[in-house]
């Protein structure tokens, strides 16, 4: 099963550059704009490209960072005969995160829904500002608090019921530590088909020191990925001031204590902050020069700077997914069944970006849906249940035999979301084309590559008929046509002409097409906005229209 | 003499109705010269009572077939071209001959078979037939034949085409039947539709196959096996495709220009007619 089609489209890339015009202004658009057409750039390369004063980018990479719409990282070259190697940092366009500005409001409302008014706020701060350390974001809070009218209630806010809060919201993950800028960038991601196989590196060859640095770069990301959702101790709110200065307390049987935290600034070596040229300052790395401040100031406390993870919110759209899928597909029962083994694998998962889960017996299942809903929200029979599915033919979850917590289960995240993807797909050609090419595009998938006239045939359409709705549907790109051809010459008289469906061409047209919408439903909603006098009515209606867009293009392109 | 050794011409090719060589023909007639047998098969050959054909197993040889009783008065007055056409039509039985390809087993020329077309079509002893699979081409078959289901396109289609309406009504009828049932195999649905009597002519079951695949294909329906018979058993679908989604509720999911869409360009978000009528809706 392939991977849902990552947002990099250039419709995708349109209106990235809109949001970041609507928020930041045409400056921090055109760097995003210069760092997309060129990629992971250095700040001088970035200079030139972007063809912007020094102060100007200097400013705009500043505020893109701040909002996490920017990421940095330190690349350090390989040691040469003359000494180490030098280091400088790059910038890269955070693409899938400008996109999840659209999703802001849902955010909101799952954040209000799930743990209330104060959680919210404080998303919508981290939001807001980006990233901030504890005080500034509980600062924020209260003032959000104060604005909304409760003032008395801002006041006597108790600081613990905050900080239990904001503890709260970090072990469930919807808070994470910011990355440091310091860490090397990601690792170069090359296609399947183009990976060749390679000797294992001989000792002491330039190869193998090559891939012991990659292993290197790996571990120090993964350092990282250890501490992004650890509480350090002040907040913890036990046993402080006694414990050591940077200890942090990892969410309960989440993740393993790091020996070296990572703090969310830029916690850089003393000998790489002394070799660095000045023009190559970890620009941007606001909590660089925070953290560094806090140190040579010989302040022992970690500076740990705090932003929204787009990433669990995403997840949590997921499973709401998945759960609202299988209920309306087989029961509330089996939907409840498989709401227990989403709760039960959330600790085992990295990312939104849905794989299988790992093997979970009727044990860990029942156990998950009586931590979140007690008694009363576990099925009577799980194991019938979930063996049930497993015979379907559809294939969601595999049975895996019997283990310590009886029977075991594996379900198939990715297939469950192509069907949602599907159900959605096709109701969207039905309305595009109409509803002869539904039927023919079905067919094709269904029985796979045909010629016109059979298509007609089997479809019991006129002829005409059949031909304009393939065609119509080539040029959308939800078909794709090949030719046989019977000699050299490729005369169309003696070619065969095969029709075909893909449902992940589709799928991945209609994501496509799905950012390209929204772009020009913004665009319109500004166009509206912009009119002297805006009918209220009009533009909350194209909003109203982009949000739904928006949900429909979280199961398209970011699940 | 000649009379006899006609009847016993005829009685022998009558044994044989899937013709006889003049070689087999031979032994069937003791005492008969070769004149005399020569001069009575030009006789029949003449007055239609026997039909020469070539040998299908063999076609430089030729066979002699006794023409079907009434066939003298209806060949009455045919040449020898006309006989050559109207055997040539008859060899490619319900699937009927194109004119171009007659002209090419005949050696006729194309004014001449059109002429002689004309007068076995006047005697009712041809007819033409519009292909289905081109429908600029005419064939020709004998009269008192039916038609292949190639050639007409079968039950789907009409007098003149393809008869959509007929289908929508067979949909319609079966989706009706399986919401009311709940739970339909084949058989049910075949029965339904001869007990209604909504098609004149008589359904097959994989012709009512494809009206239920057509059915699946649109989402109306679900197919799925069933464990105790082992055959497909036909339903309501438990999640129906949706009226409409997000994409298509705005007018770009369902706009034929979509992808001359361009800012500033002609066809642009902010000067979009079907944007500016969708909202005008919203005022009312």
């Amino acid at each position: 099963m392939a991977e849902p089609p990552v947002a990099s489209s250039p419709a995708a890339a349109r209106l990235a550059f809109k949001l970041i015009e609507d928020g930041f202004g045409p400056v921090a658009r055109d760097v995003i704009a210069t760092l997309i057409e060129h990629g992971t750039q250095q700040y001088g390369e970035l200079l030139r490209a972007s063809a912007l004063s020094a102060a100007q980018l200097r400013h705009a990479l500043l505020v893109l960072v701040q909002h996490n719409c920017v990421n940095c990282y330190l690349k350090e070259e390989p040691p040469t005969m003359r000494g180490p190697g030098p280091s400088y940092f790059l910038y890269e366009a955070a693409l899938p995160n400008i996109l999840q500005i659209l999703r802001v409001p849902r955010f909101l409302t799952h954040m209000f829904d799930e743990h209330g008014n104060d959680a919210a706020w404080m998303v919508f701060s981290l939001i807001e500002h980006g990233r901030l350390r504890w005080d500034q974001l509980a600062q924020a809070v209260r003032e959000h608090v104060a604005g909304d009218g409760n003032e008395a209630e801002a006041e006597h806010a108790d600081p613990d019921k905050l900080r239990n809060l904001f503890r709260s919201l970090v072990m469930e993950r919807y808070i994470e530590r910011v990355p440091a800028c310091t860490l090397p960038p990601p690792p170069q991601q090359v296609h399947p088909n183009a990976r060749k196989k390679k000797a294992a590196p001989k000792p002491g060859s330039e190869e193998e020191t090559e891939l012991l640095r990659g292993q290197q770069e790996a571990g120090v990301r993964q350092e990282y990925q250890q501490v992004r959702f650890s509480i350090p101790v002040e907040l913890m709110g036990i046993g402080q001031g006694s414990a050591e200065a940077g200890a942090s307390v990892k969410p309960a049987g989440k993740r393993k204590r790091t020996k070296e935290p990572i703090t969310g600034g830029a916690e850089e070596p003393a000998k790489k902050r002394g070799r660095r040229k000045a023009g190559e300052a970890p620009l941007g790395c606001a909590e660089g020069r925070q953290q560094d401040e806090a140190t040579t100031a010989g302040a022992a406390t970690e500076v740990v700077l705090w932003r929204a993870n787009y990433d669990e919110f995403n997840r949590r759209f997921r499973n709401d997914t998945i759960i609202r899928l299988l209920k309306d597909k087989f029961s509330a029962t089996t939907a409840q069944a498989v709401e227990g083994m989403l709760l039960a694998n959330a600790r085992y998962e990295q990312t939104a970006q849905p794989a299988e889960t790992v093997m979970l017996s009727v044990n860990d299942v029942s156990g998950a849906l009586q931590r979140k809903h007690g008694n009363e929200g576990v099925p009577e029979n799980v194991a019938g249940v979930l063996r049930h599915l497993s015979e379907d033919g559809l294939m969601f979850l595999d049975s895996c035999g019997s283990g310590p917590g009886g029977e075991q289960f594996k379900l198939h995240m990715p297939k469950v979301l192509q069907f949602a993807r599907l159900h959605d797909l096709q109701a969207a050609i039905r309305n595009k084309f109409g509803p002869h090419a539904i039927r023919i595009w079905r067919l094709l998938l269904l029985n796979g590559q045909m010629e016109q006239k059979q298509v007609a045939e089997l479809a019991m359409v006129p002829k005409e008929e059949a031909r304009e709705a393939l065609y119509a549907m080539l040029q959308a790109g939800y078909l794709t046509l090949q030719d046989v051809p019977r000699t050299n010459d490729r005369a169309p008289s003696r070619t065969f002409y095969t029709w075909r469906a893909s449902s992940h061409v589709t799928i991945a047209r209609m994501a496509n097409d799905l950012y390209r919408a929204a772009g020009n439903l913004h665009e319109r909603l500004a166009h509206e906005v912009a009119k002297p006098k805006p009918n209220s009515k009009r533009t909350d209606a194209l909003e109203a229209s982009l949000l739904e867009l928006d949900t429909q293009l979280c199961l398209f392109s970011d699940v | 003499m000649s009379k006899r050794v006609e009847e016993m011409i005829l009685a022998a090719c009558r044994k044989h109705p899937e013709g006889m060589l003049d070689t087999a023909l031979e032994p069937e007639l003791p005492g008969v010269t070769v004149n005399d047998r020569a001069e009575a098969l030009n006789s029949l050959l003449s007055s239609h009572k026997l039909q020469i054909l070539v040998n299908p197993a063999d076609p430089h040889s030729h066979i002699y077939k006794a023409s079907a009783v009434g066939d003298t008065a209806r060949f009455k007055g045919l040449t020898a071209e006309d006989m050559l056409v109207y055997q040539c039509i008859q060899a490619a039985g319900n699937m009927g001959i194109w004119t171009r390809d007659m002209k090419q087993r005949t050696n006729l020329q194309q004014p001449k078979i059109n002429k002689i077309l004309k007068a076995l079509e006047e005697r009712s002893l041809v007819k033409s037939i519009k292909s289905v699979q081109n429908a600029s081409r005419k064939v020709y078959m004998l009269f008192e034949l039916d038609p292949a289901k190639e050639l007409t396109g079968g039950p789907w289609y009409g007098p003149d085409a393809f008869d959509s309406e007929f289908i929508t009504v067979l949909q319609e009828a079966t989706l009706s039947y399986i919401k009311s049932k709940g739970d339909a195999t084949l058989a049910d649905i075949v029965r339904f539709i001869t007990e209604t009597g909504i098609s004149k002519q008589a359904l097959q079951e994989d012709d009512v196959e494809r009206i239920i695949n057509t059915l699946d294909y649109d989402g109306k329906i679900d197919s799925m096996e069933d464990d105790d018979d082992g055959l497909p058993h036909y339903r309501v679908p438990l999640m129906p495709i949706p009226d409409t989604t997000a994409f298509t509720s705005i007018p770009c999911g369902v706009c034929p220009v979509f992808n001359e869409c361009v800012e500033g360009g002609k066809i642009s978000p902010e000067s979009c007619q079907y944007y500016s009528a969708w909202l005008e809706q919203l005022d009312y």
